[in-house]
C-alpha cells in the first residue's frame, strides 16, 4: 500500500502487489464489516450496491422482513447507474470514490492505515496472470483463518480463471476520439452518446462495450447483471480500471478531450447527488471531476501509461466527426440467436452507396459502421464473437469485426427499462476489416453476411433477438 | 440503463436554483428535426391563438366545451362544425405533442436510406396522427354521448376528468407509457415492409403518447379552455418526458387539488 501524497491516495495494480498485501487484506476485512451491516444503512455492502441498480426479487441476500431505506430515499439514491451514455464514465468515477472513502472510513475504524485506495484490475496487461482474478479472491480463508469476503460471492468461475481472452480486453475503444460522436449509424464515441434530455436508443460507446461489458459477462454470476454487479468485490477493482482508462485515453494527445458540448457539465448539465462517507449528499457535474486529485476525489493511479504507445496515431485512429453516417444496407428481418453460431445477410443499396460516395474526396474510402440494432431477450445471454464474410471461418483475426457483451440485456428489454425495452444497440467500427477483405478480394459491394458466434457463458434461450443488423458509411 | 435523471436530481432545491430552464435551451440539438417540430408547435399554438382572440367556438378552446360538442353532434349541419373541432383537435396535438417528436423522427431519419426519409417520416407522422385521430374520434363520440343521455355539464366533467387524470398519473400503467415513449424499434430497409414498420412505430409511438398525455390534456381542455392552460401543461410533459423518471406526487396532487376546487365551485 502506497502512501498518500498531500491527501492524494495512490490506487494501485493489483497484480503488482505482494501476497495478501494490506490493501488487499483490509479490502477484505472491510467487506466483511459491511456486508455485517443492514442493508438501509448507507454503510453498508448491499446499500453501496444497490445504488447501481436494486431490484428485491433478484437480490441474492435478501432478508425477509429486514427494512428497506424509504420508497423516497430508495428513489433518489438507488438504481442511479449510468449507462449507454456520455455521463457513464463520470458518474461511475463518483460513485466508486465515494464508495472508496467509505470503505476507507470501515478500514479506519477496523484498525486499518488511511492510506488505502482501491486496486485496479489491468487484465489487458501483457503477464501470464492479468486475465484471471488475483487468488486474494477466491481463497476461502483470510490468512489468520477467518472467512475470506472476497470470494464469498457468485461467478462462473471459483478459480479466478474466467476464460477472458483477448477480445474481452482488447483496447481498441482507446484509439477513438471524439468523446462523444453525435451521428446516428456511427459509434457512439470512446465515453458514450449524449444523453440526458435527449435519449440516443441505448447506444453502447466504445470503452462501456469493450472492456467493460465483456468482463462483466466473462467473470459471469453476479457481475453479470446490474443488480447484483455491486455485490462483487471484483466489479469494483474492474470500475476502476475503467476509470484509469479515462485518464490513460486523456492522455494520448491533444484530439483525446472531454466533451466541450455545455450540456455535459455544469451548468446546464445532469446534477449527480450520491452520499459521501460522512452521509452528505454531494452534488457534482461531470466537469467537476474531470482531476481526480480534486479534494472531493483525492486519488491517482500509479500509472496510467499509454499501453498503445508506438501503434502511432494515424488517421485510422481519428473519427472526425466530418459528416452524418448513411445507411448503405440493412437485414430485412429480425435475427435469432442461439448457442451456435447464426449467420444473416445484410443486403448493400447500390443507390445508397452511390449517394454517400458523392460526399467523398477522389479515392477515399468511406469509414465503415456495423450497427447490430435493438437485441433484446428475457433472460442472460453469452457474449458473442461478430465475423463479417467468415465463410465458416471464425478462427483468428481475418474476419473478426468485435464482440457484443450482453450486459444489461435483460433489465435493456423489459418493461421497466427507461427507454421501454427497445434493447442494446452496438455500433462496430469495421472500417479495418472492409479494408483487409477487398485487399483479400473477400468483399461483396451487394451483400455482406455476420455471424454471430457465442462464447462461454449463459445459454440463450428463444427470446434472444437482433432486430436489425445495418451498415453504415460515413 | 441509459441516464436515469430524476427530478430529484434537477428540482432538489428552490427552483430558481435549479438550471432547468437553460438545460432545456442549450440542451437542444439545433438540428432540423428540432426546427421543424419546434415550428410546427408554435405555428399550431399561433393559429389556436388567433383562434381564441376571433371568437371561433370549439370543445379544445372555448367554455362550456361539453355542451358545445353536444350541439355538434346534434345539429344539422354537424359536418362542417364536427370538421371544425376535428382541425382543432388536431392543431392541439401538433401544438402540444410536436416538440416531444424530434427524438423518435430522427430515429426514423437515421435508420432509413436517404432517398426514402421523407416517406418514412411521412408514414412515422401519419401512423401516430391516425391513432390520435381515432381517439378524438372515439373521445368525442363518447363525450357526446354522455353529454347528451347524462345532461352532463362541462364542470362536472372538467371535475372528474381533473380526479381521473390525479390517480392517472399515479398509476404503474402510465409509468409504462412514459418509459415506451422512449423505445425505438428496428425498421425495415426498403419496399412496403418499411412502410409498414414506420406506420407501426408512428401508431405505437402515439399509443404510449395518448396513454402518457391524454387524460391530462382532456382535463385541461375541460376545466381550463384557451390557449394558455394547455400551453403550460404542454411544458410540464416535455420537462418530465425529457427527464424521464416522472416524479408523481406532485402533479398528481395539484390534479387532485385542481378537481377538488372545480367540484366545489360546482356544487357550492
Amino acid at each position: 500500500m502506497k502512501p498518500a501524497v498531500k491527501g492524494v491516495r495512490i490506487r494501485e495494480d493489483v497484480w503488482k502487489l505482494p501476497q495478501w498485501d494490506d490493501t488487499l487484506l483490509w479490502y477484505a476485512k472491510a467487506v466483511a464489516h459491511m456486508r455485517s451491516l443492514p442493508l438501509n444503512d448507507f454503510r453498508s455492502w448491499r446499500y453501496q450496491a444497490a445504488i447501481h441498480e436494486y431490484v428485491r426479487s433478484s437480490d441474492p441476500l435478501a432478508v425477509a422482513g429486514e427494512t428497506l431505506p424509504t420508497a423516497s430515499k430508495r428513489a433518489r439514491f438507488w438504481t442511479q447507474c449510468q449507462h449507454g451514455s456520455w455521463y457513464f464514465l463520470p458518474w461511475h468515477r463518483i460513485y466508486l470514490a465515494f464508495f472508496e472513502q467509505i470503505v476507507r472510513q470501515h478500514i479506519v475504524a477496523l484498525g486499518g492505515s488511511d492510506n488505502w485506495a482501491l486496486p485496479y484490475w489491468n487484465y489487458s496487461d501483457t503477464g501470464p496472470n492479468a486475465k484471471k482474478a488475483r487468488p486474494e479472491f477466491t481463497a476461502a480463508k483470510l490468512p489468520d483463518g477467518s472467512k475470506n469476503a472476497l470470494a464469498d460471492v457468485v461467478r462462473s468461475s471459483t478459480t479466478g480463471n474466467f476464460g477472458i481472452d483477448a477480445s474481452d480486453v482488447d483496447l481498441d475503444c482507446l484509439r477513438r476520439v471524439p468523446f462523444k460522436t453525435g451521428s446516428m449509424g456511427a459509434p457512439a464515441g470512446f465515453g458514450g452518446p449524449k444523453t440526458g434530455f435527449e435519449h440516443s436508443g441505448g447506444i453502447i460507446g466504445d470503452l462501456e462495450r469493450t472492456p467493460h461489458g465483456s468482463i462483466h459477462m466473462a467473470v459471469g454470476g453476479w457481475m453479470s447483471s446490474f443488480s447484483t454487479a455491486g455485490l462483487d468485490p471484483l466489479f469494483w477493482l474492474h470500475h476502476c480500471n475503467i476509470d484509469r482508462l479515462w485518464e490513460v485515453w486523456r492522455g494520448r494527445g491533444a484530439q483525446f478531450q472531454n466533451p466541450s458540448d455545455p450540456s455535459w457539465g455544469a451548468p446546464s448539465g445532469t446534477v449527480f447527488g450520491l452520499q459521501n462517507a460522512a452521509g452528505t449528499v454531494v452534488r457534482l457535474t461531470a466537469d467537476k471531476v474531470v482531476d481526480t486529485t480534486v479534494p472531493v476525489l483525492s486519488y491517482r493511479y500509479e500509472d496510467i501509461s499509454d499501453p498503445l504507445a508506438g501503434a502511432g496515431l494515424g488517421e485510422e485512429d481519428v473519427m472526425a466527426n466530418t459528416g452524418p453516417a448513411a445507411l448503405v444496407g440493412a437485414s430485412e428481418k429480425p435475427i435469432s440467436l442461439s448457442s451456435t453460431s447464426t449467420t444473416a445477410v445484410v443486403h448493400i443499396d447500390a443507390a445508397a452507396v452511390t449517394d454517400n460516395s458523392a460526399a467523398l474526396a477522389e479515392g477515399e474510402e468511406p469509414r465503415a459502421y456495423l450497427n447490430i440494432e435493438n437485441i433484446v431477450g428475457r433472460n442472460a445471454a453469452p457474449s458473442y464473437k461478430v465475423y463479417v464474410n467468415a465463410d465458416g471461418k471464425t478462427e483468428g483475426d481475418a474476419r473478426y469485426a468485435g464482440v457484443l457483451p450482453m450486459f444489461g440485456l435483460v433489465e435493456r428489454s423489459g418493461q421497466e427499462d427507461p427507454h421501454g425495452g427497445g434493447g442494446l444497440t452496438y455500433v462496430l467500427d469495421i472500417t479495418d476489416l472492409v479494408r483487409r477483405l477487398r485487399q483479400a478480394e473477400a468483399w461483396d459491394n451487394k451483400k455482406l453476411s455476420v455471424t454471430f458466434v457465442p462464447k462461454d457463458g449463459d445459454k440463450p434461450d428463444n427470446s434472444l433477438k437482433v432486430g436489425r443488423i445495418s451498415l453504415y458509411y460515413r | 440503463m441509459a441516464a436515469q435523471r430524476s427530478v430529484w436530481q434537477v428540482w432538489h432545491g428552490p427552483i430558481w436554483k435549479r438550471p432547468v430552464w437553460l438545460d432545456l435551451i442549450v440542451g437542444l440539438d439545433a438540428d432540423a428535426v428540432r426546427v421543424g417540430t419546434l415550428s410546427a408547435s408554435l405555428l399550431a399554438w399561433l393559429w389556436l391563438a388567433g383562434d381564441v382572440a376571433s371568437g371561433v367556438q370549439s370543445f379544445c378552446l372555448s367554455g362550456e366545451g361539453l355542451e358545445r360538442l353536444a350541439a355538434s353532434f346534434r345539429s344539422a349541419s354537424a359536418s362542417g362544425l364536427l370538421l371544425s373541432e376535428a382541425w382543432h383537435w388536431m392543431l392541439m396535438v401538433t401544438a402540444m405533442m410536436a416538440p416531444l417528436l424530434a427524438p423518435p423522427i430522427r430515429h426514423v431519419i437515421g435508420r432509413s436510406y436517404r432517398r426514402r426519409r421523407w416517406r418514412a417520416v411521412a408514414g412515422f407522422l401519419l401512423g401516430y396522427g391516425a391513432l390520435w385521430a381515432g381517439a378524438g374520434i372515439s373521445g368525442a363520440t363518447l363525450l357526446a354521448t354522455v353529454a347528451i343521455a347524462g345532461d352532463a355539464t362541462t364542470q362536472i366533467a372538467a371535475a372528474a376528468a381533473l380526479l381521473a387524470a390525479a390517480a392517472w398519473q399515479l398509476s404503474p400503467m402510465r409509468s409504462s407509457a412514459m418509459r415506451r415513449c422512449h423505445r425505438t424499434m428496428a425498421l425495415t430497409p426498403r419496399g412496403w415492409a418499411a412502410d409498414r414498420d414506420c406506420l407501426h412505430y408512428g401508431a405505437r409511438q402515439a399509443s404510449a403518447c395518448l396513454a402518457g398525455c391524454l387524460p391530462v390534456m382532456l382535463a385541461t381542455m375541460l376545466a381550463f379552455p384557451g390557449v394558455l392552460a394547455p400551453a403550460l401543461v404542454a411544458f410540464w410533459l416535455y420537462i418530465e418526458r425529457g427527464y424521464q423518471r416522472n416524479d408523481r406526487l406532485i402533479p398528481a396532487a395539484l390534479l387532485a387539488g385542481l378537481g377538488l376546487a372545480v367540484a366545489a365551485a360546482t356544487f357550492f
